[in-house]
């Protein structure tokens, strides 16, 4: 990962391809790398599907390694949903190929002066862009058809759907999995508009006769490499938990804890939970796809394996297993009880390019505004058929909750920066809330995910009794995590990591073997900081201010069942998280 | 009602799902949750210090069993460790409690009652792995479930229940399951709102 690919759309004759070296992004990954790159280069006030804006697909820094869950990628830009800078970042093969072709990012910059869409193609003799309108508005799981009938069914792709083509607010940027399936998305922010804004429809990677990135120090690198293998495998979380239930083990107990947001966060519990839950799903996936179906891994290196595969009631292959969050979204928060509704919503979600997240909480919204009742399955899959034709209720809908709550007139729209909200209810689990307020991204359900803050020594040792202790918490996952999304490591290493110290130390030793420079629990740290920072400056500097960091109102004024909680964090204290 | 299966194999995980719906059992009460889970459901320590790593008493969560006193008609949820943040945050003594302090059940202030304690109903609610863990030996000693989910159940995985029964008895009377299906023992316990459930490996 030695150099940078840098494609200007917006050439006189076309698109112009420049391939720099690294320069000052010297030994930056993942989301360290977007940031960077979208902080120093892009003019914070531009208009995000402008030409002045960029779109950054970054590998973490060990990807394309042997290195076990690196295979992280992040997509960074201005957000055309919040206004803030955006990091959005997913799992599938993208990262360990552009990796291994030895790029350590893709920027498309410009603007393209016609309408004519592009593919981009690279592999190890260079990069091809060639127009490809005949590709138009095709959903992301026909486009790869085509594609691997034309580039064979090695290749990775990055891809749109139609919802980036129309340049929505809620559209992802997809990419491959193992099986040639454009079910892994950048989902958050409308990164997938800024690509289509670029006039890209799909970058083609090829990476055939290249080997994996080599570590400076081999020997250490192979030791820390088993080291931190075994701990996640012998670790209840991420050797049997997540394998066996994936990240949907969490509705039971976010149910339970009445914090599970219900028809359009209007209550905490839902009725239907134990239909829908993680046990529901897998048992479904095992008795329809055989046993196993519910463990599979997003990238080759995956270890944990928390995802699956969902087969339909005919027994062919319709989504990967939703996810948490996609269950909670067009499940709980819409009202729908019905996982075979879920996974047929993921699907297109998958394949027109959108945010899960942000599109069950627009049918919840939506559903608020009667535009159907809440739990009706079939208008909810008809609703995101709008989305998918563009028609101009689809339109209003694909630019997300907050677009749609003003146009029909609901208050009640759960947006951090025009962001929503994921599926935590912030008057039950208020220490999340302090991270949704201030997160530079929106809220995001990731943003302090990396639960290793106090094994990183980030912030010193909080005194978890104390009331206070939210605030400076917040802060020091908000660090960690920005630490993590940059070596492109799963996050859900975090928990092992947490909870054995030696485990945690192998991470440590893998990145320092693997760039052969010592490399130390407070560079992590430092790492995670610097991060922030630039993504905060970005932020101010496109005119966010401490009111941005601020939850809606109706969570402070509407209690939340069963608990009867609202949401009490004082201003004063969130104004404290990055007051450091 | 009653309904005892006797299972081959130590199979009894096809009727794990019950567990997440909730089932209820008799015990007694005024006790300390501490007491409850050790004494009458027999969880062994090493089970409650490592793998049982989320409590929640009526949509609580605890972080020290020793403290609570169960009261008649609480419902308690077990869980194994749970995945990222929120599973960190719902950790019981975790050092992310606090991020969850609008539901913490930190004492219940009451003074354990003095005999005699009375034997009250219970809801029971597993998730995931602990299901594995405790859910047979819940099963072995009988629950009373409701009898709409029991339903359920039966609807959907009346084959695998069939085939890993080896005797099934209904009020204590013996049932030939070739004769008598899961459908013709539905009929007849559908007006009762719970029935209490014996599943023997
Ligand atoms: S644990 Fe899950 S999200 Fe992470 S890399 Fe593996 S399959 Fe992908």
């Amino acid at each position: 990962m030695d150099k940078i690919l840098r494609i200007n759309m917006g050439g006189l004759k076309g698109p112009e391809v420049a391939i720099d070296t690294l320069g000052d992004y010297a030994g930056l990954g993942g989301r360290a790398m977007t940031s960077t790159i979208v902080a120093g280069e892009v003019p914070p006030l531009c208009h995000p599907l402008g030409k002045n804006n960029k779109l950054v697909i970054a590998p973490g820094m060990l990807s394309g390694s042997a290195a076990v869950m690196s295979g992280r990628i992040s997509v960074g830009c201005k957000s055309p949903l919040t206004g803030g800078i955006k990091e959005a970042n997913s799992g599938g093969q993208g990262a360990q190929v552009l990796a291994r072709l030895g790029y350590a990012a893709i920027i498309l910059e410009g603007k393209p002066l016609d309408d004519t869409l592009y593919k981009i193609i690279i592999n190890q003799n260079g990069v091809t862009i060639t127009p490809a309108n005949e590709l138009k508005m095709l959903g992301n799981y026909d486009l790869v058809s085509i594609i691997n009938k034309e580039y064979g069914a090695k290749v990775a792709c990055i891809s749109i759907g139609p919802a980036g083509e129309m340049k929505m607010s809620a559209a992802t940027v997809a990419f491959t999995d193992m099986e040639q399936r454009p079910t892994r998305h950048a989902g958050r922010g409308g990164v997938g508009a800024v690509m289509g804004a670029k006039g890209v429809k799909i970058i083609i990677m090829d990476d055939a006769g290249l080997k994996m990135r080599a570590p400076a120090d081999l020997e250490k690198f192979r030791i820390a490499n088993k080291l931190f293998s075994e701990g996640l495998k012998k670790h209840s979380v991420t050797g049997e938990g997540l394998p066996t239930f994936g990240t949907n083990v969490l509705t039971g107990v976010i149910n339970e804890a009445g914090a599970f947001p219900t028809n359009n966060f209007s209550t905490g519990r839902f009725e239907g939970a134990a239909k829908i839950s993680g046990e529901a799903l897998a048992e479904l996936e095992n008795s329809r796809g055989g046993e196993g179906s519910a463990t599979h891994g997003c990238h080759k290196g995956c270890i944990i394996r928390c995802s699956g595969t969902f087969t339909d009631k005919e027994g062919n292959f319709l989504t990967k297993q939703p996810e948490y969050e996609t269950v909670w979204a067009h499940g709980a928060n819409c009202g729908i009880d019905d996982l075979d509704t879920i996974a047929m919503l993921d699907r297109m979600d998958d394949d027109f390019g959108l945010d899960t997240i942000e599109m069950g909480a627009t049918i919840g919204v939506a559903m608020e505004a009667g535009l159907a009742e809440f739990g009706d399955s079939k208008a909810a899959i008809n609703l995101v058929k709008e989305v998918g034709k563009g028609t101009p209720l689809g339109r209003i809908l694909g630019n997300g909750a907050a677009v749609t709550g003003q146009v029909f007139g609901v208050e009640r729209v759960p947006v951090v920066k025009k962001q929503s909200m994921p599926a935590y209810d912030p008057r039950a689990v208020q220490g999340i809330a302090v991270t949704y307020a201030t997160s530079p991204m929106g809220a995001d359900h990731t943003a302090g995910y990396a639960v290793t803050a106090n094994i990183l020594g980030v912030g010193g040792n909080v005194d978890p009794l104390k009331p206070e202790g939210q605030v400076e918490l917040s802060r020091n996952l908000q660090i960690a995590t920005a630490a993590i999304d940059s070596t492109g490591m799963c996050l859900f290493i975090a928990f092992a990591i947490l909870d054995q110290p030696e485990t945690f130390q192998a991470l440590v030793d893998l990145i320092g073997s693997f760039s052969g420079q010592k490399f130390t629990a407070d560079d992590l740290t430092a790492l995670g900081k610097s991060v922030l920072e630039k993504e905060i400056d970005f932020n101010i500097r496109a005119g966010f201010t401490a009111k941005d960091d601020r939850l809606p109102e109706f969570f402070s004024d509407e209690p939340l069942a069963p608990h009867d909680v609202v949401f009490k964090v004082s201003d004063e204290e969130l104004d404290q998280v990055f007051n450091w | 009602m009653s309904l005892q299966l006797l299972v081959y194999h130590n199979n009894s995980a096809v009727f794990f799902p019950l567990f997440v719906h909730g089932v209820e059992l008799n015990l007694q009460t005024g006790g300390t949750l501490q007491e409850l889970l050790c004494d009458q459901l027999a969880i062994a320590p090493r089970i409650l210090e490592d793998r049982l790593q989320t409590i929640m008493l009526n949509g609580k969560a605890v972080d020290d069993p020793g403290n609570i006193i169960v009261q008649p008609n609480d419902t308690l949820a077990l869980s194994a460790a749970m995945p990222g943040l929120a599973g960190a945050i719902m950790r019981k003594k975790g050092r992310y409690a606090v991020l969850r302090s609008q539901i913490n059940l930190s004492g219940n202030c009451r003074e354990p009652q003095d005999s005699p304690i009375m034997k009250n109903r219970i809801t029971i609610k597993l998730f995931n792995l602990i299901t594995r863990e405790l859910g047979p030996q819940l099963l072995d000693r009988g629950v009373f479930v409701k009898t709409a989910n029991l339903q359920e159940m039966f609807q959907k995985r009346c084959l695998s229940i069939k085939k890993d029964c080896s005797q099934v008895l209904l009020n204590k009377k013996r049932i030939v399951l070739k004769k008598f299906g899961f459908k013709q023992i539905m009929e007849k316990i559908k007006k009762q709102e719970y029935i209490f459930l014996q599943v023997k490996t």
